[in-house]
């Protein structure tokens, strides 16, 4: 489904620019040669323009598109299927006086003011224009001999449509059918939109006379449609928080869970600055399908860290950008040593007076080895049951082969002392499971002696 | 628990990261963290808390690198501090968490050093890493030396030293007894740490055999450090050719100024048959020694591998004197394969000297360290500077082995690289480590409390548990995270360990 963004760009830039155009009034000036015979000596090119586009007495405005509200609003792996640019002119008025001699003998020959033409982004990406219904005014005459054509050009105005459609292949540079985000950005960022006044002679032979012209051109409401479409967008997924202050270091990536069964976005991997992470990385807390909480590695806070995913999925391999993490880096450096009657991690505290401060030790965790019968049969597992003693709140997860099916299950309260070994239900249904014990917070500590998962086979495969 | 069987795990034998997440044995973890093992058992792993007080003095940062320190009273840490801003590196004595000495040398581009107790005294030599083509490397720092540090707490000095100047006079003394004929004459200094230099003030006197011979306006040395002065002579020469250092000098018996200020010494007789023990050798010493990546020992001889100007060079000082390293004979030859020598250590009476693909060994003949000969062990596995397992007492060895960490993994060598390696179980991990930042790796083994630490690439530990076996399948093996990173390890007073960690 194509996703269509407008993009308002702010219509001074242009407004001012055509006001230096006729600023600058610019007398178009006498012809390339004083006798009329055109570019070369001799007689006129047929067909030949007088003057065309970016030639001696011609404006040429050069605008430069802002892209800081359209970037964050693509994503980098958004496939655009059309730009539509459209500027409403409001008023174009002016003059243009053509004075002369021709010699003869001359055919018809036409003056044309308007706008001619688009030299970036690449014209021939142009799919549809009314460049074409850009002739504001022309008028004719006919040689040999003197003539004067004064053309007073009204107000007028026009709404400039230019349409570039990927979809249908221009100039063949498309033969996927659309713009990779890279090539937008690289050929969108500026607008060079020629327009000015033209002379269209025949042939015949040489003459003299001086050209004219001064416009007064008023645009408003310059827009930018973009049509794109991304395989895999990773609008939904948000990151919590996005500005970390240490010794807090934990993030949490989340979406909301997919309305329809086709919206199937899993994170296969994350990628701090550098650093990729999985599921059964000493970094992750928790590994859902849909939510994800790990902590920054240490190595990657030096700079705030890009954090991308990848997605599970095979139409599009390698890292989505999500954010940019900013870090309040604290100091945390110093000479420390374990102390096996310790909870916590007692740190370095130097925002004022050096302190000390305690945090939690970072999420300890474990998951065992994947349980299955002898013929991979779809198992229902239906608790567990562990000889475990400590301090605080032990988690449970049930997780499948790569984490494609997961359950959080009930937390056991924990004590230093204990004669029962809890049950802790659950209702896992997959081949194989496995499952992640945990801690998370500051104090709690866990001492695990024997694990009981409890299973049975279910069914004897997937429909196929 | 109607009708489902079941599965029980009662055996944790730490983490399993080998190929699929399936292939994970039963009583292994496919995945894990600061967790330790006791028994049969998992729990959370030790706390950690701070070492220094801070209410003594501002702790420590920056930490780069931490050794024990066993002085002649008591064991230390000797801490290296890196800031990054500024690029320099100063090292502290630490003493206790009330207690410090800082600095007690500072250097521009130190972001590591090599140390190595002797004495009581610590021999620290100061080095980096560098690029070299698309490798890093690790050499001594460019125009450095190595630096002994007597353990007060002043400021560590340059090791070794120069000839002590010009200026002795020689004249006849009191009736006594010498043999005739013309002879040089010179002084050694000798400092605290019992480096002796080369001969210095050399000077020719006939000696009168009824007299005795008295020396005058003896130099001092401007080393402060200089707490002794020995005159040495030659034997009678008979066809003198003008060069007095191209002549063996020897030790005067008796003759000896027990400081640095006294500058006579007078009426001291002697046969040139009481000229046994040799002083030529000094000529020949390193007057400065040479920065270098890696520092050990060697049948009491301190070496040092790996400078700037020559990371294929490895130093071996004389028996006993650690600060005399001939520039002659003192060279072991290795023979250059692109990449630089980058530890080494002595196991069973070898020395054992890596590169970070390769290893080979020397062993002491008795004669000179350049006759030594060279073996190859392996052309293929080695380690970098820090790479090689230490103990409280900076031995490298603690049960019959040393550890090492190689590209491969980390290895059990008794003479030659094991297979399986000790890291087989998680290899995959160790797979994915950034071959260039492999120069950060450290191994301590703490044999008390059975456990091996890797402070890994990636500034985390891995740490493993050898309670039930230091092999292949019976090693714990479990990641150890923290919020800050850590750089360093030690072990000091039997089994505390110590971790040095950065600010990012």
């Amino acid at each position: 489904m194509l996703t269509t963004r407008f993009l308002q760009i702010d219509f001074t830039d242009i407004v001012e620019a055509a006001s230096n155009f006729v600023n600058s009034g610019p007398n178009l000036g006498t012809p390339p040669n004083a006798n009329w015979s055109g570019l070369d000596a001799g007689p006129w090119v047929s067909g030949g323009p007088l003057f065309s586009a970016g030639s001696l007495g011609f404006a040429q405005y050069t605008w430069n598109a802002n892209h800081s509200t359209a970037t964050p609003l693509i994503p980098s792996t958004a496939r655009i299927h059309r730009i539509t640019i459209q500027m409403q002119w409001n008023g174009i008025s002016g003059t243009a006086d053509f004075d002369g001699t021709i010699g003869s003998p001359l055919a018809a020959s036409t003056t044309v003011f308007g706008l001619f033409s688009l030299a970036s982004p690449n014209p021939l990406w142009v799919t549809s224009s009314n460049f074409p219904d850009m002739i504001l005014d022309q008028d004719t005459f006919n040689g040999p001999g003197a003539f004067d054509i004064g053309s007073s050009i009204g107000p007028d105005s026009r709404l400039v449509e230019i349409v570039f459609d990927f979809e249908q292949n221009p100039n063949g540079d498309f033969p996927l059918l659309f713009m990779d985000y890279a090539t937008f950005i690289a050929n969108f960022t500026a607008y060079d939109i020629t327009y000015g006044v033209s002379a269209e002679v025949g042939t015949q032979s040489a003459g003299s006379g001086t050209y004219s012209a001064g416009i007064n051109v008023n645009s408003a409401n310059l827009s930018i449609d973009v049509e794109w479409d991304d395989p895999f967008s990773v609008t939904g997924w948000t990151v919590t928080p996005t500005t970390l202050t240490l010794p807090d270091n934990i993030i949490t990536l989340q979406r909301e869970p997919p309305v329809t069964e086709e919206d199937d976005e899993e994170i296969e991997k994350v990628k701090v600055g550098e650093k990729e992470i999985g599921p059964d990385d000493p970094w992750v807390i928790l590994w859902t399908k849909f939510t994800i909480t790990l902590k920054i590695p240490p190595d990657e806070m030096g700079d705030d860290p890009d954090i991308q995913v990848q997605f599970r999925g095979t139409e599009f391999s390698g890292f989505v950008p999500l954010i940019t993490l900013i870090i309040n880096t604290a100091d945390l450096s110093g000479i420390y040593e374990f102390d096996i009657d310790a909870h916590t991690d007692t740190l370095y505290d130097r925002t004022d007076t050096p302190t000390t401060q305690e945090v939690a030790i970072p999420a300890p965790f474990f998951v065992t080895h994947f349980l299955d019968n002898k013929e991979s049969d779809i198992l229902h597992f239906t608790g567990t049951r562990m000889r475990v003693t400590g301090s605080g709140t032990l988690h449970q997860q049930m997780v499948s082969l790569d984490y494609v099916n997961t359950e959080e299950i009930g937390d056991n309260t924990l004590r230093t002392t204990n004669n029962r070994s809890p049950f802790t239900l659950s209702n896992f249904v997959d081949q194989q499971g496995a499952l992640r014990v945990w801690t998370d917070a500051i104090g709690e500590f866990m001492n695990v002696s024997e694990i009981i998962v409890f299973f049975k086979k279910l069914f004897t495969g997937y429909p196929q | 628990m109607r009708d489902h069987e079941p599965g029980k795990i009662d055996t944790f034998n730490g983490l399993f990261q080998r190929g699929d997440p399936e292939n994970t044995p039963k009583d292994h973890f496919q995945g894990s963290n600061n967790i330790r093992h006791l028994g049969k058992s998992v729990m959370t792993r030790d706390g950690i808390i701070t070492s220094q007080s801070v209410n003594a003095f501002t702790p420590l940062t920056n930490i780069r690198r931490i050794y024990n320190y066993p002085m002649l009273t008591q064991n230390s840490l000797l801490v290296l501090s890196y800031n990054p801003l500024t690029n320099i590196g100063t090292i502290s004595h630490v003493l206790d968490e009330d207690t410090q000495y800082s600095p007690i040398l500072t250097k521009v581009g130190m972001t590591d050093f090599a140390f190595v107790p002797f004495g009581g005294r610590a021999y620290i030599s100061p080095f980096s890493s560098f690029a070299n083509g698309e490798e890093t490397v690790e050499k001594g720092l460019q125009s450095e030396f190595l630096y002994v540090y007597n353990g007060t707490g002043s400021t560590a000095r340059k090791a070794a030293g120069a000839s002590i100047g010009a200026g002795m006079v020689v004249a006849a003394g009191a009736a006594g007894h010498t043999d005739i004929g013309l002879h040089i004459y010179g002084v050694v200094s000798e400092t605290a740490s019992g480096y002796l230099s080369p001969p210095g003030s050399l000077t020719t006197f006939t000696n009168v055999p009824t007299n005795s011979v008295s020396f005058g306006t003896i130099p001092t040395s401007g080393d402060t450090n200089v707490t002794k002065r020995h005159i040495v002579a030659s034997k009678k020469i008979t066809n003198y050719n003008g060069n007095a250092e191209g002549y063996d000098l020897f030790f005067i018996p008796g003759a000896t100024i027990n400081d640095n200020t006294t500058v006579f010494l007078n009426n001291i007789s002697f046969y040139d048959a009481d000229l046994l023990e040799d002083a030529s050798y000094l000529f020949d010493n390193y007057t400065e020694i040479p920065a270098g990546a890696f520092l050990t020992l060697y049948h009491g001889r301190l070496v040092l591998g790996s400078t700037y100007d020559d990371f294929n060079l490895v130093l071996v000082s004389a028996q006993g004197e650690p600060e005399a390293i001939s520039q002659l004979t003192g060279i072991l030859a290795t023979q250059p394969n692109g990449f630089p020598v980058s530890n080494a250590a002595e196991f069973r009476d070898v020395l054992y000297v890596t590169r970070p693909n390769s290893t080979m060994s020397f062993t002491d003949n008795g004669d000179e360290p350049s006759t030594w000969p060279l073996i190859e062990v392996d052309s293929a596995l080695g380690t970098r500077p820090h790479g090689i397992s230490q103990f409280l007492n900076s031995a490298t060895q603690s049960v019959d082995f040393l550890i090492i960490a190689t590209y491969q993994g980390i290895s059990i060598f008794n003479g030659g690289y094991q297979s399986p390696e000790l890291s087989w179980k998680i290899e995959d991990l160790w797979k994915s480590y950034n071959r260039n930042d492999f120069g950060k790796i450290q191994i301590v083994n703490n044999t008390v409390k059975k456990r091996l630490y890797i402070v890994t690439p990636e500034r985390y530990l891995l740490v493993g548990f050898w309670q039930n076996g230091l092999d292949t399948m019976s090693i714990q093996w479990e990641p150890w995270t923290f919020v800050q990173p850590v750089n360093t390890m030690a072990v000091t007073n039997t089994d505390r360990d110590i971790l040095g960690c950065d600010i990012y």
